[in-house]
């Protein structure tokens, strides 16, 4: 307790040594240990804060950031949506230093991705360009599109895996096959979905810039971050399938997208070479209530 | 250093003696103590200190930026047709080579104070549009970077094309588009003192301007 308890000295008493070394005293031992009993209301500035030893004056658990330039671009070649990969050249090690996260706390994931070019040139969402053959006139367009996603490692050296109540945008599926999400369990809140119509030449060049972002508040017991990474995978089909939301890997140049309907990726390819420029990536932790 | 009296010796209580030992002595160190020899030993291991303990920011209407104790907090966004742009003329103009100077889109930068050393989070959102161009070529284009100082983030680049609709393409394969701008940058551990973040491009178009845009800045002091 650092409230302050004395005697006091009364009208007419006779104050004596005894008297006054404990009034003294009972200051001291008050002051050997402030609380919040005597801290004044709005009495703490950052002027006392900066003698606070090993503790910052925020609620900041961790932050950190990595980036890459358009110079680090990779090409990520036969790509169809059916795998994912990972971006090189910008992560997050925590290695040397996990991080707990304690329930209460909040997650913040920031990330961007430049999807610079596909090599179709002839991409468009309603079908290849230049090609209006009766069979594909008034195709509605498909919300097709790359999608980036950060994924985290829990275990040292461990796999890395779908964050919380995100689907599992990791998983290798089986053209034709989505990934279905919801609104609990999993989820898609954590993904940027990049749209692919860009200019359009030898490549297609959608030279897009997307930000994503991941804010969860943790619940239950404590987790361990080692390690946060980005990963793209697509194209992808965003569509309703069987009474599900899904992110679908279609077979590409088959069926719906075969050259006598929408012809992506313009015949006779099968698949698509995605080039991925310049990237972001941050995390906060947050400390709650906890 | 904690409080610490000196017990007044036995006899005649003295207003001060040569050891520091009377009332006044006493009283001087006391008075010391509470006037800032508070020392961080003194505190509480738990439960020190409440929310309300802590001293109220202070905002400025100005910049519309809330100062903290611990850390800033602050941004800006565009009112209804208030446009941010720039030309071409001293950025790119011509589709040179080499590297195009940059401008700074105006009101989206923004000046703050740090009374420490703090991480620094900068978001943006902007909603380009660079005008057609009379040809076809993918070079009009407007560029953005996040600017801390006069450094660019490099890794910040954002882009957007509008290609003309009056070219040899037929219509389908022309992109019609506007890339919409986000992103945002965390400098750690960023030195106390005045700094400037915002946003700065250039244009290979006649020029670009943001129809919609924001900008915010979280900072937290180490």
């Amino acid at each position: 307790m650092s409230t302050i308890s004395t005697t006091n000295f009364e009208a007419g008493e006779t104050t004596n040594r005894t008297d006054a070394n404990n009034k003294f005293s009972a200051v001291a031992t008050a002051t050997g240990s402030i609380n919040e009993e005597n801290v004044r209301s709005e009495g703490i500035d950052r002027r006392t804060l900066t003698t606070v030893a090993n503790g910052r004056t925020e609620p900041i658990v961790f932050i950190d950031y990595d980036d890459r330039n358009n110079s680090a671009a990779t090409t990520h070649a036969a790509q169809t949506g059916e795998s994912s990969v990972v971006l090189s050249n910008v992560a997050l090690d925590m290695t040397s230093s996990p991080v707990t996260v304690k329930a209460g706390d909040l997650i913040r994931i920031h990330y961007t991705a430049m999807l610079t070019s596909i090599n179709d040139g002839a991409y468009a969402t309603f079908g290849a360009a230049g090609n209006n053959g009766g069979s594909r006139s008034s195709n509605p367009a498909d919300a097709i599109g790359v999608v980036f996603f950060p994924t985290w490692q829990l275990s040292s050296g461990g796999a890395f895996s779908a964050l919380t109540n995100e689907a599992n945008w990791l998983s290798s599926l089986t053209a034709p096959a989505g990934i279905t999400i919801n609104n609990t369990t999993a989820k898609s809140d954590s993904i940027a979905f990049c749209s692919m119509e860009g200019v359009l030449d030898t490549n297609c060049f959608p030279n897009r810039q997307v930000h994503g972002c991941w804010n969860y508040k943790h619940t239950g017991a404590d987790i361990t971050l080692y390690q946060i990474q980005l990963n793209m995978r697509g194209p992808m089909v965003y569509q309703y399938t069987g009474g599900n939301r899904v992110f679908y890997a279609p077979t590409w140049n088959a069926l719906r997208y075969e050259v006598t309907c929408m012809d992506i990726p313009a015949s006779p390819a099968t698949n698509f070479s995605i080039v991925v420029g310049n990237a972001q990536l941050s995390l906060t932790v947050m400390r709650g209530d906890s | 250093m904690a409080y610490t009296p000196v017990t007044m010796p036995a006899g005649a209580i003295l207003a001060t003696n040569p050891a520091g030992q009377g009332v006044q002595d006493n009283l001087n160190k006391m008075r010391n103590y509470v006037d800032g020899g508070v020392a961080a030993a003194d505190i509480a291991a738990d439960n020190w200190v409440q929310s309300k303990h802590i001293m109220r920011g202070h905002y400025n209407p100005i910049v519309n930026i809330h100062s903290f104790v611990s850390g800033l907090d602050g941004g800006q966004s565009s009112s209804d047709d208030q446009l941010s742009f720039i030309g071409d003329g001293p950025t790119a103009r011509n589709n040179s080579s080499g590297t195009p100077p940059r401008q700074a889109y105006p009101n989206t930068t923004v000046e703050f104070y740090l009374e420490g050393n703090a991480d620094v989070m900068f978001q943006f959102s902007a909603y380009p549009h660079t005008p057609d161009m009379d040809s076809f070529n993918s070079n009009y284009s407007s560029r953005l970077f996040i600017y801390l100082d006069e450094t660019e983030i490099v890794a910040s680049r954002a882009l957007t094309t509008h290609v003309a609709s009056s070219v040899t393409r037929v219509p389908k394969q022309l992109a019609h588009y506007q890339n919409p701008w986000s992103g945002f940058y965390i400098a750690k551990n960023l030195s106390a003192g005045e700094h400037s973040l915002g946003l700065r491009g250039f244009t290979r178009a006649k020029y670009s301007f943001l129809t919609k845009w924001s900008i915010s800045l979280e900072a937290f002091y180490r």
